[in-house]
């Protein structure tokens, strides 16, 4: 009796060690594609996933990917990293008309950051810096 | 063929005539013109407005609040209206034929451009502003190359009349006064510009208040719309001040009397 109770116990833990391997198993993020697309002309704007730069008053567009392993596309959400409740923001982050494209519009200069967020988690963050716009 | 369905068909055709009227009534210039600023994104056009008729001598034709140029710098502490156009169609829902934009709002990107309460841009400082369209989702439409705004020197004054008179010829810029002369019990009305420190004239609309000195029960100034109105009650060798777009200056006026026909 007491033999078999063991012996099911080992099934049991055995068959929940499979599953919880097969769950973990599953498509997970990969990584993000990113393009910068637009820029105000004259106006200094760069985009990548190591340092994004904005004019204060400018506004670039970038087209943005975030990828799983099975090298399936993810939804995404962009958010500023505020650095306190309080903080003025410095970028406003709207979509665009074009699938998977956002535009950042650069609101007062100084420093912050970009969320990128995959699912609930956050798997990248961008510093962003925008620059003030010299003297006409 | 039933009264119901009658009725329907001429409803139907109703509508579909007054659509067609609408879409017919546009005011815009024809695609092409240099009134048109295109978008960046290459979604449609930006079309320069006054934010009222007749009060601004540097962008703006005579009785209008169109413009035949999208102006290349406008005055700081202005304002101005910015529309929407794609493929000549405007307003809060712009129907093409892929995409639809539903909801279409134009907007500023601060700190240099501020949508005001009255729907209408305001200028805030000299810079570089971007004027962006989305819609009702939030999602950015299109957006203009930057729009230079330009720090303002001066506010010429130009006789009202004289911009009438003018309207001939739609380029000309109205010719500023440095004094003004005016007869008793005759009001004359001045409008002014903004100029950059070379004298170039700037667009945008300056609220400007009008204000007699000292000498207010023998000359009155006062702004009426976009307008500063004179008059004279007895002769007098004065000075007015007007203010706008953080520029102050007075202007020496004479009244003189007015002739005696015998």
């Amino acid at each position: 009796m007491i033999s078999t109770m063991k012996s099911l116990v080992r099934t049991g833990v055995l068959l929940g060690g499979i599953a919880f391997g097969l769950a973990a198993c599953g498509p997970e993020y990969d990584h993000t594609d990113i393009t910068l697309t637009q820029k105000s002309s004259g106006l200094e704007g760069e985009f990548s996933s190591q340092r994004i730069v904005i004019t204060e008053g400018g506004v670039i567009t970038a087209h943005i990917v975030p990828w799983n392993d099975d090298k399936d596309p993810l939804s995404l959400t962009l958010r500023e990293k505020a650095s306190s409740v309080n903080a003025e923001p410095m970028v406003e982050i709207h979509p665009t008309v074009k699938d998977r494209t956002y535009a950042f519009f650069g609101t007062k200069a100084g420093q912050t950051a970009i969320e990128f967020v995959v699912d609930g988690t956050v798997v990248l963050t961008v510093p962003v810096l925008v620059t003030k716009q010299t003297e006409p | 063929m039933s009264m119901g369905t009658t009725n329907r068909t001429s409803a139907m055709l109703a509508a579909t005539l007054f659509a067609a009227a609408i879409s017919g009534c546009s005011n815009n210039p024809s695609s092409g013109s240099a009134a048109y600023k295109a978008g960046e994104l290459g979604n449609g056009d930006f079309l320069f407005a006054c934010a009222g008729k007749n009060q601004d001598g540097a962008a703006c034709l005579p009785y209008t609040n169109a413009t035949t140029k999208f102006p290349t710098r406008i005055a700081s502490g202005s304002t101005f209206d910015i529309t929407f156009v794609a493929k000549s169609d405007q307003g809060t829902k712009l129907i093409t034929d892929n995409p639809r934009y539903e909801g279409v709002v134009v907007d500023g990107v601060e700190p240099y451009v501020r949508r005001t309460v009255d729907g209408t841009f305001s200028a805030t400082q000299p810079g570089y502003a971007v004027v962006y369209a989305r819609d009702s989702a939030g999602s950015v439409i299109d957006f203009t190359s930057p729009i230079h705004i330009v720090k303002v020197d001066n506010l010429a004054i130009y006789d009202a009349e004289k911009y009438v008179a003018d309207n001939n010829d739609e380029n000309k810029v109205p010719v500023p006064v440095d004094s003004i002369e005016l007869t008793v019990g005759t009001p004359r009305s001045f409008r002014v510009r903004a100029e950059d420190a070379n004298g170039e004239p700037l667009a945008g609309s300056i609220a400007v208040s009008w204000k007699s000195g000292t000498d207010a029960d023998k000359l009155s100034a006062h702004s009426l719309a976009w307008v500063g109105v004179l008059q004279g009650f007895a002769p007098v060798e004065t000075d007015v001040t007007i203010e706008g777009a953080a520029i102050k200056k007075t202007v020496h006026v004479t009244v003189k009397a007015a002739e005696v026909t015998q």
